[in-house]
């Protein structure tokens, strides 16, 4: 770790490389697990997608951990394609880890189910009757968390999960990812789980590794703490921990 | 109105499925929790579970997950490490095994001549890509050929077969099953082994601990090396052990080994069944056949290679020496043994069977009755702690219907 502080409630490290980055995310994750078992008998587990939560998911899975004792949930996932889709946060989380955990449950949200709304009602429920212990998430080069893009955030948001449509920033992060051929082929809707639900999570682990991630570490950190820059919430939770690299916290002022 | 009446055919149709145009619904009682439950069908899935109406007298049997075995080793004369397995044959054997409850399983072929399993395991790959049974075998599993050569541990292994670990020499076995192993029993204390688990683990194969003389220690570097399971604990070990050391103990009080076991009344006493399940818990123990081809032909005589081998209705036996040659039931059969000698619950019987293996083996639509899963289903009564399988469902299709 280079340096370490805390910004109204959340608590952020900046580590030498990603790789130190995931392994600190890891530890902190496996610890907050490890404790739910030992107070409950198990734990509730939300994982997150994209490029920037490669090495924490390949760091967690070599932890210490009962995964028997865990049920795991996810952020979002895109309307209308298959958990066979390239870019199918499901199939992700299968490759990058749950195949190699195999924890105790799984909720998958199918983004391409018949119907949307049963879905995100049953999902919701799921979601009530499992209180989460560890929630892990990243920021979006726009700011957002989960598909809560600047337009579509909301604070109070009274749904646990919604459908809601990409902004172009979103989009085309996907596109510079790699995760789809053109902008076209993103999908313009998803289903996410609400800001509400995620601040309800009695830790919130947030990992932001990269140079592109920059402008919304500084606007998450820096920024009035609105939609406008969806991760400034972050700073209200009573027990978040902010992971980044020395490139995405290049802008921080020293 | 139309409710009711629905429900006025249910009382009369027992337990004949309801067919509107795609969904079928079936009626009974969940084994989770003994209520009622009516669980619809749809385009091969699970759409709607949900509670009948409380005036409602349902058919009385029980609903249940289809049943996973990961270890068999043939059924209805068909033996997946044999030199006349054909397709055909393979879907023989599924088919035959829905019939007795089992939806999912992975053919286990055992310590052989190299060419021989590779042989059989391009056949099996090929059976996979049938569109009517392929669903069923999600893969396979290779029980040896890296195994202790030690009497007694190696079990009915050939001694002449066994070999040390050879990444390079798995890699064109898996080959010839197109990547369908997914599981593999190794011995953890040969020359190799630790590093051929790890690069196994890597590749995404399950590593499972069996037929060994393990020390403590060589069983924990297995597991460190990503080893997750122990097969047929209890079976697959020498008569007479060191009663400190042996390879039992370690893989009943690592939390981190999930055991299989042969709960078929013949391979394990009641009391070893019993101990181990209490020493593993319902969350590390899953149930496996192990059986042998001659499982699910009528009782009698049987030539294997030189040997005489007599069926009984329950275990297979050598005449000559009046010892247990190998296993003849379905795993079905090890649900009402599990539920007769520890007293469990029908819940946790079904989870041994069922859903640990799909959780094992990323299974993921497989395991459990819910809205999304796979309709791979079986309806039974439970008639002297013996599971009745009535009918079986596969994909959404009734495969099985008891006469």
């Amino acid at each position: 770790m280079t340096k370490s502080f805390t910004i109204d409630q959340l608590q952020a490290a900046v580590y030498g490389d990603p790789n130190e980055m995931g392994e600190a995310a890891a530890d902190f994750v496996k610890s907050k697990l490890n404790g739910a078992i030992q107070q409950k008998g198990e734990a509730n587990l939300i994982l997150a997608t994209g490029a920037s939560q490669f090495s924490f998911l390949k760091a967690l899975q070599r932890k210490a951990i009962d995964w028997k004792k865990i049920t795991v949930f996810h952020l979002d996932e895109y309307k209308g394609i298959s958990d066979q889709h390239p870019a199918s946060f499901r199939k992700y989380l299968k490759e990058r880890i749950l195949d190699s955990v195999a924890p105790k449950k799984i909720y998958f949200l199918n983004g391409d189910a018949p119907d949307l709304e049963k879905e995100m009602d049953n999902y919701s429920k799921a979601l009530q009757q499992h209180p989460i212990d560890v929630a892990c998430i990243g920021i979006g080069e726009n700011g957002h968390i989960a598909f809560n893009d600047p337009p579509v955030a909301d604070f109070n948001d009274p749904k646990w999960v919604k459908l809601v449509s990409l902004d172009e920033d979103c989009r085309n992060q996907q596109l510079g990812e790699g995760w789809f051929p053109t902008l076209d082929d993103v999908p313009k809707q998803a289903l996410t789980l609400t800001i509400p639900a995620i601040m309800g999570c009695k830790t919130i682990s947030c990992v932001v590794p990269d140079e592109r991630k920059a402008e919304a570490v500084y606007n998450t950190l820096n920024e009035e703490i609105s939609t406008k820059c969806p991760a400034t919430v972050l700073r209200t939770h009573p027990n978040t921990s902010l992971f980044l690299d020395t490139n995405s916290a290049s802008k921080i002022a020293d | 109105m139309k409710f009711l009446t629905l429900c006025f055919i249910f009382i009369l149709a027992l337990m004949i499925p309801i067919e509107s145009v795609d969904t079928i619904t079936l009626h009974g009682i969940s084994y989770l929790d003994e209520n009622p439950v009516l669980v619809s069908l749809e385009n091969g899935k699970i759409s709607a579970v949900e509670q009948p109406n409380q005036n409602t007298d349902g058919p009385d049997v029980y609903i249940a997950p289809g049943l996973i075995d990961v270890q068999i080793n043939g059924y209805v004369g068909v033996d997946f490490s044999g030199p006349d397995l054909t397709v055909e044959g393979v879907i023989k054997a599924t088919k035959a095994l829905w019939k007795a409850g089992v939806t999912t399983y992975f053919p286990t072929i055992i310590t052989s001549d190299l060419d021989r399993i590779k042989k059989n395991f391009a056949i099996l790959a090929e059976a996979r890509k049938n569109p009517e049974i392929g669903r069923s075998i999600p893969g396979f599993h290779l029980e040896g050929p890296y195994i202790s050569p030690l009497a007694g541990f190696r079990g009915a292994h050939l001694e002449k077969y066994i070999r040390k670990p050879n990444w390079k020499e798995f890699q064109e076995l898996q080959e010839a099953a197109e990547n369908g192993i997914k599981l593999i029993t190794v011995a953890p204390e040969i020359d190799g082994a630790i590093p051929f688990i790890r690069k196994c683990v890597e590749s995404g194969v399950v590593v499972s601990l069996g037929h060994h003389n393990g020390s403590a220690e060589q069983i924990q570097l297995a597991v460190d090396a990503g080893a997750k399971m122990g097969t047929h604990l209890g079976n697959g070990c020498a008569n007479e052990i060191n009663r400190h050391h042996n390879p039992i103990w370690p893989q009943l009080s690592n939390d981190a080994i999930t055991v299989s076991i042969i709960a078929d009344g013949f391979h394990l006493t009641q009391e070893e069944v019993r101990t181990f399940y209490k020493a593993k818990g319902v969350e590390n123990t899953i149930l496996v056949s192990d059986a042998l081809d001659l499982a699910g032909l009528p009782p009698g005589e049987y030539v294997r290679g030189e040997r005489k081998l007599v069926l009984t209705p329950d275990v297979v036996k050598l005449p000559k020496e009046n010892v247990l040659a190998g296993a003849a039931s379905p795993i079905s059969k090890c649900v009402g043994v599990m539920l007769d000698y520890t007293g469990c619950s029908l819940k946790n019987a079904i989870q041994m069977a069922s859903t640990n293996p799909a959780r094992l083996f990323s299974l993921y639509g497989l395991g459990e009755i819910e809205v999304g899963k796979q309709a791979d289903l079986i309806l039974f009564s439970i008639e002297d702690n013996q599971v009745v399988i009535k009918q079986t469902y596969v994909d959404g299709k009734l495969v099985y219907k008891q006469d």
